[in-house]
Protein backbone atom coordinates (compact mmCIF):
# COMPACT_ATOMS: atom_id res chain seq x y z
CA UNK A 1 0.00 0.00 0.00
CA UNK A 2 3.25 2.63 0.42
CA UNK A 3 3.92 2.29 -3.05
CA UNK A 4 0.59 3.16 -3.92
CA UNK A 5 0.18 6.17 -1.67
CA UNK A 6 3.48 7.65 -3.30
CA UNK A 7 1.64 7.05 -6.80
CA UNK A 8 -0.96 9.06 -5.44
CA UNK A 9 1.67 11.93 -4.25
CA UNK A 10 3.37 11.84 -7.54
CA UNK A 11 -0.01 13.17 -9.47
CA UNK A 12 0.17 15.76 -7.24
CA UNK A 13 3.59 16.39 -7.97
CA UNK A 14 3.40 16.28 -11.59
CA UNK A 15 -0.12 18.37 -10.90
CA UNK A 16 1.90 21.72 -9.23
CA UNK A 17 4.60 21.23 -11.84
CA UNK A 18 2.54 21.75 -15.05
CA UNK A 19 1.52 25.04 -13.53
CA UNK A 20 5.08 26.59 -13.95
CA UNK A 21 5.26 30.04 -15.79
CA UNK A 22 7.15 30.96 -19.12
CA UNK A 23 10.15 32.78 -19.59
CA UNK A 24 9.84 36.24 -18.79
CA UNK A 25 10.43 38.27 -21.94
CA UNK A 26 11.53 41.74 -21.86
CA UNK A 27 10.80 44.33 -24.29
CA UNK A 28 12.23 47.44 -26.37
CA UNK A 29 15.97 45.91 -26.22
CA UNK A 30 16.89 47.73 -29.29
CA UNK A 31 16.79 51.16 -28.33
CA UNK A 32 19.76 53.69 -27.57
CA UNK A 33 19.78 55.30 -24.04
CA UNK A 34 20.83 58.61 -24.22
CA UNK A 35 21.19 61.06 -21.08
CA UNK A 36 21.56 64.44 -20.82
CA UNK A 37 23.82 66.53 -19.11
CA UNK A 38 24.96 70.14 -18.69
CA UNK A 39 27.70 71.33 -20.77
CA UNK A 40 28.34 74.26 -18.32
CA UNK A 41 28.36 72.75 -14.98
CA UNK A 42 29.62 69.10 -16.18
CA UNK A 43 33.56 68.58 -15.67
CA UNK A 44 35.60 65.71 -17.09
CA UNK A 45 34.81 63.89 -13.72
CA UNK A 46 31.66 64.76 -12.75
CA UNK A 47 28.87 64.95 -15.22
CA UNK A 48 25.86 67.02 -13.96
CA UNK A 49 21.93 65.87 -15.26
CA UNK A 50 20.06 68.27 -17.03
CA UNK A 51 16.59 68.13 -17.76
CA UNK A 52 15.34 68.97 -20.85
CA UNK A 53 11.89 70.84 -21.04
CA UNK A 54 8.69 70.66 -23.08
CA UNK A 55 11.13 68.62 -25.61
CA UNK A 56 9.97 66.27 -28.54
CA UNK A 57 11.75 63.55 -30.32
CA UNK A 58 10.67 62.24 -33.87
CA UNK A 59 12.24 60.04 -36.39
CA UNK A 60 13.66 61.24 -39.49
CA UNK A 61 11.07 61.10 -41.75
CA UNK A 62 8.45 60.28 -39.35
CA UNK A 63 5.28 61.95 -37.96
CA UNK A 64 4.58 60.34 -35.02
CA UNK A 65 6.67 61.07 -32.38
CA UNK A 66 8.86 58.90 -29.53
CA UNK A 67 8.18 61.58 -26.71
CA UNK A 68 5.94 64.86 -27.36
CA UNK A 69 5.84 67.66 -24.98
CA UNK A 70 7.78 65.82 -22.06
CA UNK A 71 10.17 67.29 -19.46
CA UNK A 72 13.28 64.49 -19.73
CA UNK A 73 16.69 63.92 -18.78
CA UNK A 74 16.83 60.35 -19.86
CA UNK A 75 15.32 58.61 -23.30
CA UNK A 76 15.02 55.92 -24.75
CA UNK A 77 15.35 56.40 -28.73
CA UNK A 78 14.55 52.76 -31.22
CA UNK A 79 17.01 52.05 -34.15
CA UNK A 80 16.20 50.81 -36.90
CA UNK A 81 16.37 47.27 -38.52
CA UNK A 82 16.54 48.44 -42.14
CA UNK A 83 20.10 48.30 -43.07
CA UNK A 84 23.50 46.88 -41.71
CA UNK A 85 25.44 49.73 -41.08
CA UNK A 86 22.15 51.67 -40.64
CA UNK A 87 21.74 55.28 -39.49
CA UNK A 88 18.97 55.97 -37.06
CA UNK A 89 18.31 59.57 -37.08
CA UNK A 90 15.77 61.62 -34.88
CA UNK A 91 15.07 65.52 -34.67
CA UNK A 92 15.31 66.82 -30.68
CA UNK A 93 12.61 69.96 -30.56
CA UNK A 94 12.88 71.85 -27.49
CA UNK A 95 10.74 75.24 -27.42
CA UNK A 96 11.86 76.39 -30.74
CA UNK A 97 15.17 74.95 -31.27
CA UNK A 98 15.73 71.86 -33.28
CA UNK A 99 18.83 69.37 -33.39
CA UNK A 100 19.25 66.42 -35.03
CA UNK A 101 21.25 63.86 -33.67
CA UNK A 102 21.84 60.36 -36.15
CA UNK A 103 23.21 57.16 -34.75
CA UNK A 104 25.27 55.22 -37.08
CA UNK A 105 25.56 51.61 -35.69
CA UNK A 106 25.56 47.70 -36.86
CA UNK A 107 23.66 44.67 -35.74
CA UNK A 108 23.43 41.13 -34.90
CA UNK A 109 21.03 38.52 -34.58
CA UNK A 110 20.78 36.95 -32.32
CA UNK A 111 17.96 34.05 -30.14
CA UNK A 112 16.63 34.10 -26.94
CA UNK A 113 14.26 31.61 -26.55
CA UNK A 114 11.00 30.17 -27.80
CA UNK A 115 9.21 32.01 -25.80
CA UNK A 116 10.84 35.48 -26.62
CA UNK A 117 12.31 34.70 -29.57
CA UNK A 118 14.74 36.50 -31.68
CA UNK A 119 16.40 40.12 -30.95
CA UNK A 120 19.15 42.16 -32.53
CA UNK A 121 22.12 43.38 -30.78
CA UNK A 122 23.63 47.00 -31.26
CA UNK A 123 26.36 48.27 -31.59
CA UNK A 124 26.84 52.41 -31.49
CA UNK A 125 29.59 53.17 -33.57
CA UNK A 126 29.37 57.00 -34.24
CA UNK A 127 27.37 59.53 -33.15
CA UNK A 128 26.18 62.93 -35.92
CA UNK A 129 24.70 65.76 -34.61
CA UNK A 130 23.56 69.51 -34.91
CA UNK A 131 24.20 72.19 -32.17
CA UNK A 132 21.85 74.22 -31.74
CA UNK A 133 21.05 72.45 -28.46
CA UNK A 134 23.98 70.01 -27.93
CA UNK A 135 26.95 71.01 -27.11
CA UNK A 136 28.76 67.57 -27.27
CA UNK A 137 27.91 63.94 -27.22
CA UNK A 138 30.19 61.01 -25.80
CA UNK A 139 29.94 57.10 -26.35
CA UNK A 140 29.05 55.68 -22.38
CA UNK A 141 29.13 52.26 -23.68
CA UNK A 142 28.23 51.30 -27.13
CA UNK A 143 26.57 48.14 -27.25
CA UNK A 144 22.93 47.46 -26.89
CA UNK A 145 22.27 43.82 -25.54
CA UNK A 146 19.11 42.08 -24.21
CA UNK A 147 18.83 42.62 -20.42
CA UNK A 148 21.22 45.29 -20.27
CA UNK A 149 19.91 48.58 -18.92
CA UNK A 150 23.20 50.96 -19.43
CA UNK A 151 23.10 54.46 -20.84
CA UNK A 152 24.90 54.39 -24.11
CA UNK A 153 25.37 57.70 -25.05
CA UNK A 154 25.97 61.36 -22.67
CA UNK A 155 24.31 64.05 -24.69
CA UNK A 156 25.87 67.89 -23.37
CA UNK A 157 23.89 70.67 -23.88
CA UNK A 158 23.61 73.93 -23.50
CA UNK B 1 -12.67 -15.04 39.00
CA UNK B 2 -13.48 -12.40 36.97
CA UNK B 3 -10.35 -11.53 36.29
CA UNK B 4 -9.02 -15.02 35.86
CA UNK B 5 -11.67 -15.44 32.83
CA UNK B 6 -10.68 -11.73 31.23
CA UNK B 7 -7.03 -13.27 30.94
CA UNK B 8 -8.36 -16.66 29.75
CA UNK B 9 -10.48 -14.82 27.01
CA UNK B 10 -7.70 -12.72 26.28
CA UNK B 11 -5.22 -15.23 25.48
CA UNK B 12 -7.76 -17.12 23.63
CA UNK B 13 -8.69 -14.26 21.08
CA UNK B 14 -4.86 -13.66 20.88
CA UNK B 15 -4.72 -17.43 20.02
CA UNK B 16 -7.67 -17.24 17.28
CA UNK B 17 -5.76 -14.15 15.84
CA UNK B 18 -1.85 -15.60 15.79
CA UNK B 19 -3.39 -18.97 14.08
CA UNK B 20 -5.30 -16.24 11.52
CA UNK B 21 -1.92 -14.41 10.74
CA UNK B 22 0.43 -17.33 10.69
CA UNK B 23 -2.51 -19.44 8.32
CA UNK B 24 -2.87 -16.32 5.81
CA UNK B 25 1.00 -15.64 5.90
CA UNK B 26 1.54 -19.62 5.13
CA UNK B 27 -1.15 -19.39 2.27
CA UNK B 28 0.74 -16.35 1.02
CA UNK B 29 4.17 -17.96 0.96
CA UNK B 30 2.65 -21.21 -0.28
CA UNK B 31 1.04 -19.12 -3.19
CA UNK B 32 4.45 -17.27 -4.02
CA UNK B 33 6.44 -18.23 -7.24
CA UNK B 34 9.99 -17.56 -6.93
CA UNK B 35 11.59 -14.58 -8.08
CA UNK B 36 13.89 -14.42 -11.03
CA UNK B 37 17.22 -12.50 -10.22
CA UNK B 38 17.74 -11.93 -14.55
CA UNK B 39 15.15 -10.05 -15.90
CA UNK B 40 14.40 -7.96 -19.20
CA UNK B 41 11.98 -5.30 -19.11
CA UNK B 42 10.14 -3.67 -21.99
CA UNK B 43 8.60 -0.67 -21.07
CA UNK B 44 6.30 2.66 -22.84
CA UNK B 45 6.83 5.76 -21.13
CA UNK B 46 3.38 7.36 -20.65
CA UNK B 47 4.71 11.23 -19.76
CA UNK B 48 5.09 12.23 -23.00
CA UNK B 49 1.35 11.59 -23.64
CA UNK B 50 0.55 13.03 -20.43
CA UNK B 51 2.73 16.34 -21.57
CA UNK B 52 1.16 16.28 -24.53
CA UNK B 53 -2.76 16.97 -22.70
CA UNK B 54 -0.71 20.19 -21.44
CA UNK B 55 1.34 21.03 -24.09
CA UNK B 56 -0.03 20.66 -27.68
CA UNK B 57 3.47 21.74 -29.03
CA UNK B 58 5.96 18.54 -28.09
CA UNK B 59 4.77 15.25 -29.12
CA UNK B 60 7.21 11.83 -28.09
CA UNK B 61 7.50 8.82 -27.64
CA UNK B 62 9.73 6.71 -25.52
CA UNK B 63 10.57 2.86 -25.13
CA UNK B 64 12.59 1.59 -22.58
CA UNK B 65 14.42 -1.58 -21.21
CA UNK B 66 15.51 -2.83 -17.98
CA UNK B 67 17.80 -5.54 -17.28
CA UNK B 68 18.45 -7.37 -14.16
CA UNK B 69 22.08 -7.38 -13.42
CA UNK B 70 21.74 -8.62 -9.74
CA UNK B 71 18.92 -8.58 -7.53
CA UNK B 72 18.81 -4.82 -6.69
CA UNK B 73 20.93 -3.29 -9.77
CA UNK B 74 19.31 -2.87 -12.94
CA UNK B 75 20.59 -1.67 -16.34
CA UNK B 76 18.63 0.80 -18.18
CA UNK B 77 18.62 2.25 -21.55
CA UNK B 78 15.93 4.59 -22.93
CA UNK B 79 15.47 5.26 -26.88
CA UNK B 80 12.71 7.91 -28.06
CA UNK B 81 12.03 10.72 -30.54
CA UNK B 82 10.27 13.97 -29.83
CA UNK B 83 8.61 16.43 -32.45
CA UNK B 84 7.98 20.22 -31.60
CA UNK B 85 6.14 22.23 -33.45
CA UNK B 86 5.87 26.45 -32.00
CA UNK B 87 3.98 29.14 -33.30
CA UNK B 88 4.56 32.21 -30.86
CA UNK B 89 3.52 35.67 -30.57
CA UNK B 90 3.80 38.53 -27.87
CA UNK B 91 2.14 41.18 -27.82
CA UNK B 92 2.30 44.66 -26.10
CA UNK B 93 -1.16 44.84 -23.94
CA UNK B 94 -1.39 48.43 -23.91
CA UNK B 95 -0.65 49.25 -27.90
CA UNK B 96 -1.28 45.53 -29.15
CA UNK B 97 2.16 46.27 -30.96
CA UNK B 98 3.43 43.12 -31.81
CA UNK B 99 6.82 41.96 -30.52
CA UNK B 100 8.04 39.14 -31.81
CA UNK B 101 6.82 36.33 -33.76
CA UNK B 102 8.14 32.66 -33.89
CA UNK B 103 7.70 29.47 -35.89
CA UNK B 104 9.73 26.75 -34.79
CA UNK B 105 9.63 23.55 -35.91
CA UNK B 106 12.38 20.40 -34.26
CA UNK B 107 12.65 17.01 -34.91
CA UNK B 108 15.15 14.62 -32.90
CA UNK B 109 16.00 11.32 -31.33
CA UNK B 110 17.45 10.86 -28.02
CA UNK B 111 19.30 7.77 -25.96
CA UNK B 112 20.42 7.44 -22.71
CA UNK B 113 21.87 4.65 -20.82
CA UNK B 114 22.10 4.17 -16.84
CA UNK B 115 21.80 2.15 -13.60
CA UNK B 116 19.16 1.63 -11.28
CA UNK B 117 19.98 0.65 -7.69
CA UNK B 118 16.80 -0.97 -5.88
CA UNK B 119 17.26 0.37 -2.18
CA UNK B 120 13.42 -0.93 -0.86
CA UNK B 121 14.51 -3.41 1.54
CA UNK B 122 11.49 -5.97 1.94
CA UNK B 123 11.22 -9.30 4.08
CA UNK B 124 7.58 -10.02 2.03
CA UNK B 125 8.26 -13.08 -0.44
CA UNK B 126 6.83 -12.33 -3.69
CA UNK B 127 6.44 -8.63 -3.24
CA UNK B 128 8.68 -7.26 -6.37
CA UNK B 129 8.37 -3.54 -5.50
CA UNK B 130 11.01 -1.44 -5.60
CA UNK B 131 12.40 2.00 -4.77
CA UNK B 132 14.55 3.06 -7.37
CA UNK B 133 17.51 5.76 -7.51
CA UNK B 134 19.36 5.71 -10.46
CA UNK B 135 21.82 7.30 -13.09
CA UNK B 136 21.61 7.89 -16.57
CA UNK B 137 23.93 9.31 -19.46
CA UNK B 138 21.82 10.95 -22.21
CA UNK B 139 22.26 11.89 -25.43
CA UNK B 140 20.38 13.98 -28.38
CA UNK B 141 20.82 14.75 -31.63
CA UNK B 142 18.19 17.65 -33.19
CA UNK B 143 17.41 18.85 -36.31
CA UNK B 144 15.28 22.45 -35.68
CA UNK B 145 14.88 25.79 -38.09
CA UNK B 146 12.57 28.71 -37.77
CA UNK B 147 10.42 29.19 -41.14
CA UNK B 148 9.53 32.43 -39.65
CA UNK B 149 10.41 35.01 -36.87
CA UNK B 150 9.45 38.11 -36.87
CA UNK B 151 11.17 41.36 -34.09
CA UNK B 152 8.56 43.86 -33.86
CA UNK B 153 10.30 47.49 -33.27
CA UNK B 154 7.61 49.73 -32.62
CA UNK B 155 8.38 52.95 -34.45
CA UNK B 156 10.57 51.90 -37.25
CA UNK B 157 9.87 48.90 -39.71
CA UNK B 158 9.76 45.62 -38.00
CA UNK B 159 12.03 42.67 -39.08
CA UNK B 160 11.02 39.39 -40.33
CA UNK B 161 13.48 36.19 -41.59
CA UNK B 162 13.95 32.57 -41.02
CA UNK B 163 16.56 30.72 -40.43
CA UNK B 164 18.19 27.77 -42.20
CA UNK B 165 17.84 23.71 -40.60
CA UNK B 166 20.77 23.82 -37.65
CA UNK B 167 21.53 20.81 -36.07
CA UNK B 168 22.53 20.49 -32.32
CA UNK B 169 24.32 17.27 -30.23
CA UNK B 170 23.59 17.64 -26.63
CA UNK B 171 24.71 15.59 -23.87
CA UNK B 172 23.44 15.22 -20.33
CA UNK B 173 23.48 13.78 -16.59
CA UNK B 174 20.42 12.73 -14.90
CA UNK B 175 20.09 11.25 -11.09
CA UNK B 176 17.03 9.14 -11.05
CA UNK B 177 14.29 8.72 -7.95
CA UNK B 178 11.32 6.35 -9.14
CA UNK B 179 8.91 3.59 -7.89
CA UNK B 180 8.03 0.48 -9.47
CA UNK B 181 5.16 -1.67 -8.59
CA UNK B 182 4.22 -4.90 -9.76
CA UNK B 183 0.45 -4.40 -10.50
CA UNK B 184 -0.38 -8.00 -12.32
CA UNK B 185 1.93 -10.67 -12.80
CA UNK B 186 5.20 -9.27 -14.58
CA UNK B 187 3.82 -6.26 -15.36
CA UNK B 188 4.95 -2.89 -13.56
CA UNK B 189 3.84 0.59 -13.23
CA UNK B 190 6.37 2.86 -12.27
CA UNK B 191 7.02 6.79 -12.23
CA UNK B 192 10.41 8.87 -11.46
CA UNK B 193 11.10 12.11 -11.08
CA UNK B 194 14.58 13.46 -12.46
CA UNK B 195 17.02 15.95 -12.16
CA UNK B 196 19.11 16.83 -15.06
CA UNK B 197 22.37 18.66 -15.63
CA UNK B 198 23.64 19.76 -19.14
CA UNK B 199 26.87 18.57 -20.04
CA UNK B 200 27.50 19.67 -23.34
CA UNK B 201 25.38 21.33 -26.61
CA UNK B 202 27.17 21.41 -29.81
CA UNK B 203 25.43 23.79 -32.34
CA UNK B 204 26.37 25.40 -35.37
CA UNK B 205 23.71 28.02 -35.48
CA UNK B 206 22.09 31.08 -32.67
CA UNK B 207 18.75 29.02 -32.55
CA UNK B 208 18.71 27.14 -29.07
CA UNK B 209 16.55 24.20 -28.96
CA UNK B 210 12.74 25.25 -27.36
CA UNK B 211 13.07 21.37 -25.40
CA UNK B 212 15.98 18.79 -25.79
CA UNK B 213 14.36 15.61 -26.88
CA UNK B 214 14.47 13.60 -23.83
CA UNK B 215 15.58 15.99 -21.76
CA UNK B 216 13.27 18.47 -22.03
CA UNK B 217 13.17 22.55 -21.68
CA UNK B 218 16.73 23.69 -20.21
CA UNK B 219 17.03 26.48 -18.07
CA UNK B 220 20.51 27.37 -17.06
CA UNK B 221 21.75 23.89 -17.60
CA UNK B 222 19.40 22.19 -15.73
CA UNK B 223 15.97 20.86 -16.46
CA UNK B 224 13.81 18.63 -14.51
CA UNK B 225 11.64 16.27 -15.57
CA UNK B 226 9.36 12.98 -14.82
CA UNK B 227 8.56 9.25 -16.29
CA UNK B 228 5.46 7.60 -15.93
CA UNK B 229 5.93 4.00 -17.30
CA UNK B 230 4.10 0.55 -17.79
CA UNK B 231 6.64 -2.04 -18.56
CA UNK B 232 6.41 -6.13 -19.04
CA UNK B 233 8.94 -8.05 -17.70
CA UNK B 234 9.72 -11.10 -20.02
CA UNK B 235 10.38 -14.14 -17.43
CA UNK B 236 13.90 -15.53 -18.47
CA UNK B 237 16.67 -16.51 -16.32
CA UNK B 238 17.72 -18.28 -12.65
CA UNK B 239 15.52 -18.21 -10.26
CA UNK B 240 15.96 -16.37 -7.23
CA UNK B 241 17.01 -19.49 -3.67
CA UNK B 242 15.65 -19.90 -0.49
CA UNK B 243 11.93 -19.16 -1.27
CA UNK B 244 9.25 -21.67 -1.70
CA UNK B 245 7.87 -23.25 -4.62
CA UNK B 246 4.29 -22.79 -5.87
CA UNK B 247 1.33 -24.97 -4.38
CA UNK B 248 -0.96 -26.21 -6.91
Amino acid sequence: MFLRDLFFFFFIVIGLSSCSNSDLCLSNQHAVQLGFYSARTSTASNDKDSVLTDVSIYGLGKTDSVYESKSINKVFLPLSFANDPDTTSFIIRARDYYDTISFVHSKELDYISGDCGYIFKFSVDTVLFTTLIIDSVAIAYPKINYGEDIENVKVYIY
Amino acid sequence: MEKILKTLKYIFISFICLCITYHVQAQEQLTVAPRRINSIALGLDLSPFIIKGFNNERTGLTLSGRYGLKDKIFAVAELGYENIELAKSRIKSESEQLLSELDYSSNGSFLKAGLDFNIFKVDEPGNNDNVLVGVRYGLAYQEHYSNHFLIGNGYWNDYTGSSNVSSVTSHWFEVVFGLRTELFRNFYLGWGIRSKILLLSQKNDILIPYAVPGMGKVSSGMAFGFNYSIEYQIPFGKKQRNELPVSK
